[in-house]
């Protein structure tokens, strides 16, 4: 008899790159890198690399980084890497076994369910967010999905990171431009984790930064990133190239420049903090030759995420890639579509991390009840990812020889076995069932998805900071409020 | 001629547009006259195809930049005090934001259109947009903004303007992706443009009152 194909199960798996293919990809980076080199408006990363060897132009701020440069820095960079959440109980390492989904990023505005207005976010919004994360199993990770407009400008994205590690025990990846907030951000990331102490092997939140397409790094952000990783903070490179805009139109010419933007990010990171824990993002987009927008999903943004996060993995670093998200305006058959074949297709390519959840537009709006669709479309890539258990059990000869021809298989105790194992995955707010119930008593998937979410903001219990976590916080972005203003 | 003037702009062909406009300005058609004729109409061609989806960006771009060097060429021509500029903009991105792209585009487009566009560049200050009025005759200021932590550089800007007693003699327009019409009302701005293509269109309106 033929065993069942090691390891029992049979799960689908994308590969888009052959071995000529990576190796091309990563030559031409180098290439890119050494020859036409990349602009560091940080004088601190300038310093680092000139004491490194690497040749400087203080006054382009241009910087050549030779391939060694980059290869040690692929070397050095600490994995695998732990997003800790603050109760211990919903820990992210990324070990390459597991996909974490998270929110999309970073919304100016929000499509209020309750009144059907689409306007500026607030700290409010971002609340309900990560307590809607918060209960949904599905959501691994939170995001810094709203900005909240009402807080003082100058201090907003600590305010999130505040938000978020309050309103959500899990983990919380957020946004840190101003080198000047760092210690403040350490404090609030102090006040929420065990025993009041701030933790480099366990931190609470990590970092989104993001380079200056094409080929640049902003000063403050950079200088912010370098400082947190110094910390233990995990920096996560997202270059955002728009294919035609920012970045060459080809596909090719934006997955080399991206490369190229998030290794000579993480040169300069691993310069300043040697170790570090680093995340690779394998997502880039176009930008929409008619509208002159950005376009965060299609064809082209599908490609880009299987080829990056390919690319990622070959140098041994966690990915994060993107799914869920849509450039359409409200949710429809496009947002449905764009959303749900990006994550499936991403998913499959088994990133570390899948962010991308809760939001439309370009990721420029966020929507609660996309929320709690969109995890509906998580399960759904989760039951794809998992494939076919494939062992004597599952074929299940066994059964079928008891029942025999012209039975069937509903009374079978195996069959309620495998039910409640996740054989099927069983559709939470999805339509299914005939079209005569749908009529009399069913309720279209939004208005569910948006009843859900106002039944877990009525109901779910975030578990509490550690004692005197939110005062501390507090205390923490007024001072940094203050010390800002005062220059 | 003018029809195959208007005809290379579209297809933003500079070569043949240049050589035409010196054919014509050599020919004894005065510079108004090829303004009007030939560019202005290709240009109008050009802004209906970019509305109706029909041409991309940079197909746009390309006989924008066309558009400007047969202005060069014309410019010497002009008779004195004739002015070819619907008005000068001035654009720029607001203070602490670094963001630039759709800025310029807008600017391209502006000047396409017949504006004369002076453009700031990136971390505009209140300041620099204030004394851009009088130095740079101003009729619109354009202030752009990618980050919504820099969109209250904006309301300090009209205020500015206020403090300096000019808000009257300019007309202020805003835009960028968290900027939203509601938001242009709020703060006081006059002109907000969804897309480059609006925002011309909205700046044609603004100085014609």
């Amino acid at each position: 008899m033929t065993p069942a194909t090691e390891p029992g199960r049979l799960a689908p798996r994308l590969s888009l790159l052959d071995d000529n293919g990576r190796a091309y990809l990563h030559e031409r980076t180098l290439e890119l890198l050494a020859g036409v080199g990349v602009r560091f408006a940080s004088e601190r990363a300038r310093a680092l690399l000139r004491d490194a060897g690497a040749t400087v132009d203080d006054e382009s701020a241009l910087v050549k980084l030779p391939a060694e440069f980059v290869e040690r820095a692929i070397a050095t960079a600490g994995r695998p890497v732990l997003l800790a959440s603050r109760d211990g109980a919903h820990d992210a390492l990324l070990d390459g076994s597991e996909t974490y989904v998270g929110h999309d990023g970073m919304g100016a505005m929000t499509l209020d369910h309750r009144t059907g207005e689409r306007r500026h976010s607030t700290d409010q919004d971002l609340r309900e967010a990560m307590i809607v994360a918060d209960a949904l199993d599905d959501i691994g990770l939170c995001w810094y999905v709203a900005t909240p407009n009402d807080a003082d400008p100058a201090v907003q994205s600590l305010q999130g990171i505040a938000t978020m590690l309050t309103a959500s025990s899990k983990h919380v990846q957020g946004d840190l431009s101003d080198p000047r907030l760092v210690p403040y951000a350490l404090e609030v990331g102090a006040a929420a984790s065990p025993g009041g102490v701030w933790d480099p092997t366990r931190p609470v939140f990590s970092i989104v930064y993001c380079p200056v397409s094409p080929l640049q790094h902003d000063a403050d952000a950079l200088d912010a990133a370098m400082l947190l990783a110094a910390q233990g903070v995990p920096i996560v490179v997202y270059s955002l190239a728009l294919a035609g805009a920012t970045a060459p139109v080809t596909l090719a010419g934006t997955i080399v420049q991206t490369n190229a933007e998030i290794l000579s990010g993480l040169v300069a990171l691993q310069l300043a903090a040697p170790g570090s824990p680093f995340v690779y993002v394998g997502n880039s987009s176009i930008m929409d030759m008619r509208s002159c927008t950005y376009g965060a999903c299609g064809p082209e943004a599908v490609l880009f995420n299987l080829a990056l996060t390919e690319l990622g993995h070959s140098y041994g670093f966690p990915v994060l890639s993107g799914g869920f998200s849509s450039d359409a305006k409200e949710l429809c058959m496009q947002s449905g579509y764009e959303g749900g074949s990006m994550a499936m297709v991403s998913m499959i390519a088994r990133p570390e991390l899948l962010v991308g959840v809760g939001m439309l537009d370009s990721a420029q709006f966020l929507s609660l009840p996309k929320m709690v669709l969109d995890a509906e479309v998580v399960r759904q890539c989760r039951r794809v990812a998992h494939g076919i258990d494939l062992d004597d059990r599952h074929v299940m000869l066994d059964v079928s020889a008891r029942i025999g021809p012209g039975g069937h298989f509903l009374g079978a105790k195996e069959t309620r076995v495998f039910l409640r194992e996740g054989e099927h995955e069983l559709p939470e707010v999805f339509v299914r069932g005939s079209y005569e119930t749908w009529r009399t008593s069913g309720v279209p998937e939004v208005e569910r998805a948006a009843a859900i979410v106002d039944e877990i903001l009525a109901t779910h219990k975030v578990a509490p900071l550690p004692d005197g976590g939110e005062g501390r916080m507090r205390a923490a972005v007024q001072a940094a409020a203050g010390a800002l203003s005062a220059g | 001629m003018k029809d195959q003037l208007k005809e290379a702009l579209i297809e933003g062909n500079a070569e043949t547009v240049n050589a035409l406009t010196q054919a014509l300005l050599a020919s004894g058609a005065s510079a108004r006259e090829i303004l009007e004729g030939a560019l202005l109409p290709g240009m109008e061609v050009v802004g209906e195809r970019m509305r109706s989806g029909d041409c991309f960006i940079p197909e746009v771009l390309l006989s924008a930049r066309t558009m400007q060097g047969a202005l060069d060429l014309l410019k010497p021509h002009l008779a004195e005090g004739d002015s070819m500029s619907l008005g000068t903009v001035v654009i720029g991105t607001v203070e602490g934001d670094l963001h630039d792209i759709g800025k310029n585009l807008v600017g391209m487009m502006l000047q396409g259109a017949g504006f004369e566009v002076v453009n700031l560049g990136t971390g505009v200050t209140p300041a620099q947009f204030v004394a851009s009025v009088t130095e740079r005759k101003a009729a619109i200021i354009g202030m752009s903004a990618l980050l919504t932590t820099t969109l209250p550089k904006m309301v300090q800007t009209i205020a500015a303007l206020k403090e300096a007693g000019l808000r009257e003699q300019v007309k202020v327009m805003i835009g960028g992706a968290p900027v939203t019409q509601a938001y242009a009302d709020e703060i006081g701005a006059d002109g907000y443009g969804a897309n480059a293509a609006a925002a011309v269109d909205k700046a044609k309106a603004l100085v014609r009152g």
